[in-house]
Parts: structure tokens; sequence; C-alpha cells
């Protein structure tokens, strides 16, 4: 199959959904993860947010990255008409 | 089979599932009224693992297929809902309930290393393997890797994986002044089946229960 102008604009903006929702996951897991030691002993903080987001915080973000991938994609595969449906 | 249309088969899956919740729940209290009659906690144990045995058995007999796209992936027909279900049920594992339990209760703040890995690595098999999984018609990650990248060489490294990313022991170290284990661990397995439970909500998920 050749690809058209089209499917190329299709696949940056896949690239683009993906890339950003990765920066997201990265916050979210790692950043959250690197400053956990610093966090949970200083006193500035009364909540221990990084155990909550480990044990929960993270898990809620995760979730909603995959639903909103999901979600996305599907709009967009519709919209470029590369979308798997019933007649196709 | 392939003779239905998609929201047949949508309405079939309904009719199963209901059947199969209906059928689970009063399974339980049928036997949670035997346990309450008197029947040993072992046959429970018994009865529960040869039960759940049989309807493997029958479910495996009454879809049965010599196609390999059925046999896969269902003929890639199941619906999202489903789907999710069937992921859900996955993650809500006895290693969840049991086993992490017991790991973070031993490891503190590094036990969530789990956690995050087990949810965490959905985003990434979301993000990056299973619509290209699905583009590419396989059926397997090693099998999309060798037909994505060629060769022997992804093939096995799609193998290996779970083995070798287990243990973050780079995470453990930059962690670990900010957790403290406790200092002696008495928990144990059989605690959590103690008599003021039913038998058979543990026999399924802990052998040692059932014994």
């Amino acid at each position: 199959m050749e690809l058209s102008e089209r499917h190329q604009e299709y696949w940056r903006r896949n690239l683009r959904i993906t890339a950003v929702l990765l920066a997201i996951w990265f916050v979210a897991t790692f950043v959250v993860i690197f400053f956990a030691p610093s966090s949970m002993t200083s006193s500035s903080w009364a909540f221990p947010f990084a155990f909550y987001m480990g044990a929960q915080g993270s898990l809620i973000i995760y979730v909603l990255i995959i639903w909103f991938y999901a979600r996305r994609m599907n709009q967009l595969d519709n919209e470029y008409g590369v979308q798997e449906g019933e007649e196709q | 089979m392939t003779a239905l249309t998609q929201s047949q088969f949508f309405q079939q899956l309904k009719k199963y599932y209901t059947f199969y919740t209906g059928g689970f729940i009063a399974f339980v209290i049928v036997l949670a009224i035997l346990e309450q009659m008197g029947l040993p906690a072992k046959w429970v144990g018994y009865i529960f693992l040869a039960a759940t045995i049989a309807l493997y058995a029958g479910i495996g007999i009454m879809s049965k297929t010599a196609d390999v796209s059925e046999y896969y992936v269902a003929g890639r027909r199941v619906p999202a809902i489903f789907n999710g279900m069937a992921t859900g049920a996955d993650w809500m594992s006895a290693a969840s309930f049991i086993g992490m339990a017991g790991t973070l209760y031993l490891a503190g703040y590094d036990g969530l290393a789990f956690v995050l890995g087990w949810t965490g690595g959905y985003v990434l098999v979301a993000l990056f393997l299973a619509p290209y999984l699905r583009k590419f018609g396989q059926f397997t990650i090693p099998d999309f890797l060798g037909s994505r990248y060629g060769g022997n060489l992804p093939r096995t490294i799609g193998v290996s994986p779970p083995s070798s990313a287990r243990s973050p022991t780079w995470w453990r170290r930059s962690t670990a002044s900010a957790s403290s284990p406790p200092a002696s661990p008495a928990w144990n397995s059989r605690s959590a089946c103690s008599s003021a439970w039913p038998a058979s909500w543990c026999a399924p998920s802990s052998a040692a229960c059932a014994r």
C-alpha cells in the first residue's frame, strides 16, 4: 500500500499523542519516585505524597492515559478513514 | 460460529457472561451452605478445584476451533468492554491480593514498584505494542517483534524481558533510605484464612489454605 500525504499526517499526529502521553507517564512514574526520598523526609510535606502516588495516584493517571489514548486514536482513525468498521 | 454478525456475537457473549456470573455466585452460596452444614474445609477446597477445572474444560469443548485466529484471539471480535473485564480479572489475581499485601508489608515503599510496574506497564503496552500487534495481525509480542524488525534476535528479546526487568536494583538503591521494613514480619498466608472466613473464599487462590 502506498502512503499518501494523509497517511503521513495521521502518523505524525499519532506520534505526537504518544509522545505527550509518554511524557505524562514518565513524570507520574520516574520523576515522582526520584523525588520520593526527599519529599518524605522534609517536614514541609504533611501528606505522604510519594507514597500516595505509588499506591494510587500514578495508577489513576495510568488508567486515564490509556482511556484517553484509546478514545483519541478511535477519533483519529475515523477522521482519516482507517478504522476497523463493521462493514469494512 | 462464523455466520454470526457482530451484534449477535455480542448478545451471545452477554448471555454467557451473565450465566457464568450467576452460576459462580450460586456455586459460592451452595458451598457456604454446605460448609455451615459441616462439610470439611478440605472438601470445599477439592470441590472448588474440580469445579474450576471442569468449567475450563467445558468452555474449551464449547468453543473448540481449528482456526488459528479463532483460537488465539476469538477472531478479533471480542468487544472492548469484555476484553477490559478480562484484563481487570487478570490484574485482580491471587498475586495481587495475597502476594502484594505481604510484599508491601515487608518492603514498604519499595514494594510499590510492583504496583507501579503492573499498571504502568499497561501504558507501555497500550501505547507501543497493542495497536501495532493488532495491525500487524500477530498474536504474541515475540511474533510481532519478529515480523516488525525481522530475524530471531528481536524475537528472543521479546521473550526475555520479564525475567530481567523484575528487579529494578537502581531504583531500590535510590529509595532505600525512605523505607524502614518492620523488624519481625509475623505475617503468613494462613492468617488470611482464619476461621472467621468461609474457607471457600480462600481455597481457589491459595493451595495452602485447602490443606
